[in-house]
């Protein structure tokens, strides 16, 4: 049996007073894992972490079976290695083509020639070649966001880690990253993170819904949705046992959680039961990092 | 134009394989504008991995973005093309950045000038050679870091080294203020040696802010070199009653011993530039 390309082993990481990870535990296979979880979950400092930009203060992190903390070993991650940051800078005064052959360069594509024709391939595979010569700086939201994947993408890596990166992009775009990343999982590691749970849905053989610093649930995008069986139903009014509850565009209320008995039950979704695990928590918490 | 003969099939496979001799070549190349035939015949011959490769050539000759002023300069003075493009990221080697050095330190220059021989020449002549060693300290601080590379995070996910990069920058930074300032002394009012005075501290200086920086971000080790250095500066200027002690032998002794320590320090620390995000 291989080792997953992504190990996260009772991994602690606290930002002052604020606890982001605790004792987090999970692996990724290769393929795409879906992060899904509230706001201060923990999803970006895991991501950093898997990006080899942030170091664990307690337990141990594998990649690709190498341990980030050994100098060597992290090299050889990050050749393997492609990241999307949740906010990612740019050199504003770079084109598109500039500012992703800046990125080759960091990743040891010193060939020109060679070098060129990947940033290109990347910047075709995104569908932002059209503009590859304008300034970052006036190019769209979404346009940027795309540029952004499209440096991940250099030197088709075996991990990618992308941190909401349907952020921003219109539903034309989410269906083209979906596309994109789809096609370049195969038998690499794509570790997501996103507020959607349509991406989830669509896109990931694989979720973990994360929660206060830690894994709560692990599992297919089915068991998943198969959290909220019986436990969806439409009723006229909020229900008094649902634990979250809001009106449908028919004017009847969805209600989520203990159905009274002879609720009109209705087929759950993802979202059902992502929003079950985390309940209100969801709308209320402030990102750690 | 049309053409009604066509050309030997073995004269274009000859051709097609780079092998005609230039003079049948000149003359198959000017059949070949008039026949689309031919034309189509080469093309039929020269295998696709060629034509895609002439075509990489064609449209990167085309495609491939015209480098900036600072790129273009970099470029001309031999430095190779992906460490121009390295160097065109860093803020403190953009335009706008040496156009304000070179206001800063022409001003200080200007006003030794025109204060030599009164009482406040000595005092002009200290904010210059000042000036002058801070100058790629506060450079080093701006070229790479978080806060001052917008991709630092992006950076520091991939292979190169922290260290190398910031290198890199640190030394085309140092090598253009020292320009920058070299060519502001010039409008100093006496060209003796006393114009050279800020090199040493300069460079001991950016040493110990890349040394300092292996425990602080850039720009606060910048800061705690600058102020560090402006206070015992002009500490060192009124004790003595010479305003420029701090670069007379006690100072360059000390900036030598400075260069000395930051050097070693970075040979043992330079991993620290590795890159991990501040939390």
């Amino acid at each position: 049996m291989s080792v997953p390309a992504v190990e996260i082993i009772d991994v602690h990481k606290r930002f002052g007073r604020t606890t982001a990870l605790a004792g987090l535990s999970f692996d990724a296979p290769a393929g795409i894992t879906g992060l899904l979880g509230p706001n201060g979950a923990g999803k970006t400092t895991l991501l950093r972490m898997a990006a080899t930009v942030l170091a664990p203060d307690i337990g141990q992190i594998r990649l690709l079976g190498w341990d980030p903390s050994l100098s060597d070993e992290r090299l050889a991650i990050r050749r393997r290695l492609g990241y999307m940051p949740q906010e990612p800078g740019f050199h504003r005064s770079f084109t598109a083509f500039e500012f992703v052959d800046y990125i080759a360069i960091l990743k040891e594509m010193t060939d020109r020639r060679t070098r060129h024709d990947e940033v290109r391939r990347v910047l075709t595979l995104v569908g932002v070649d059209g503009v590859m010569d304008r300034k970052i700086k006036a190019l769209s939201g979404g346009m940027r966001r795309r540029v952004a994947l499209a440096q991940a993408l250099l030197g088709d890596p075996d991990i990618l880690v992308l941190d909401e990166p349907t952020a921003g992009l219109d539903p034309e775009q989410r269906l083209r990253f979906r596309e994109i990343v789809s096609e370049r999982a195969g038998d690499r590691t794509v570790l997501l993170s996103t507020h959607q749970t349509e991406d989830v849905a669509a896109l990931c053989p694989r979720v973990v819904v994360m929660l206060d610093g830690s894994a709560l649930f692990e599992g297919t995008p089915k068991e998943l949705t198969d959290v909220a069986a019986g436990r969806v139903w439409l009723a006229p009014e909020r229900s008094p046992s649902a634990r979250l509850s809001w009106r449908n565009p028919e004017g009847a209320h969805r209600n989520i959680g203990d159905a009274p008995s002879g609720a009109d039950l209705v087929a759950p979704t993802l979202e059902d039961g992502y929003l079950l695990l985390v309940g209100q928590r969801a709308f209320t918490e402030e990102e750690v990092a | 134009m049309s053409t009604t003969w066509h050309a030997d099939p073995e004269a274009l496979e000859l051709y097609s394989a780079g092998h005609l001799d230039d003079v049948r070549a000149s003359s198959l190349e000017a059949h070949l504008l008039a026949c689309p035939h031919c034309r189509g015949a080469v093309a039929a011959r020269v295998p696709r991995s060629q034509l895609d490769t002439m075509w990489n050539t064609i449209e990167d000759a085309l495609d491939a973005p015209q480098p900036g002023i600072i790129e273009l300069a970099l470029l001309q003075l031999g430095v190779h093309e992906h460490v121009a493009r390295l160097l065109a990221a860093t803020s403190s080697l953009r335009l706008s950045w040496f156009l304000a050095e070179a206001f800063a330190l022409g001003s200080a220059a200007f006003a030794a000038q025109h204060t030599a021989g009164t009482g406040a020449g000595g005092a002009t002549l200290f904010l210059f050679l000042v000036l002058a060693a801070l100058a790629p300290v506060a450079g080093v601080a701006a070229a790479f870091g978080p806060g001052v590379d917008p991709a630092y995070e992006i950076g520091i996910a991939s292979p190169m080294r922290g260290d190398r990069l910031l290198f890199v920058r640190a030394t085309a930074v140092l090598g253009a203020s020292i320009l920058i300032a070299g060519i502001a002394a010039l409008a100093l009012p006496d060209l003796d040696w006393t114009v050279t005075l800020w090199l040493l501290p300069a460079l001991g200086l950016t040493l110990t802010t890349l040394a300092v920086a292996t425990w602080l971000q850039p720009i606060a080790a910048a800061c705690t070199v600058g102020l560090t250095w402006l206070v015992v500066a002009a500490a060192s200027s009124v004790a003595t009653t010479d305003p420029l002690a701090a670069f007379h032998v006690v100072g360059q002794l000390v900036s030598t011993l400075a260069i000395v320590t930051s050097v070693l320090v970075l040979a043992q620390r330079r991993s620290a530039y590795e890159g991990r995000i501040p939390s």
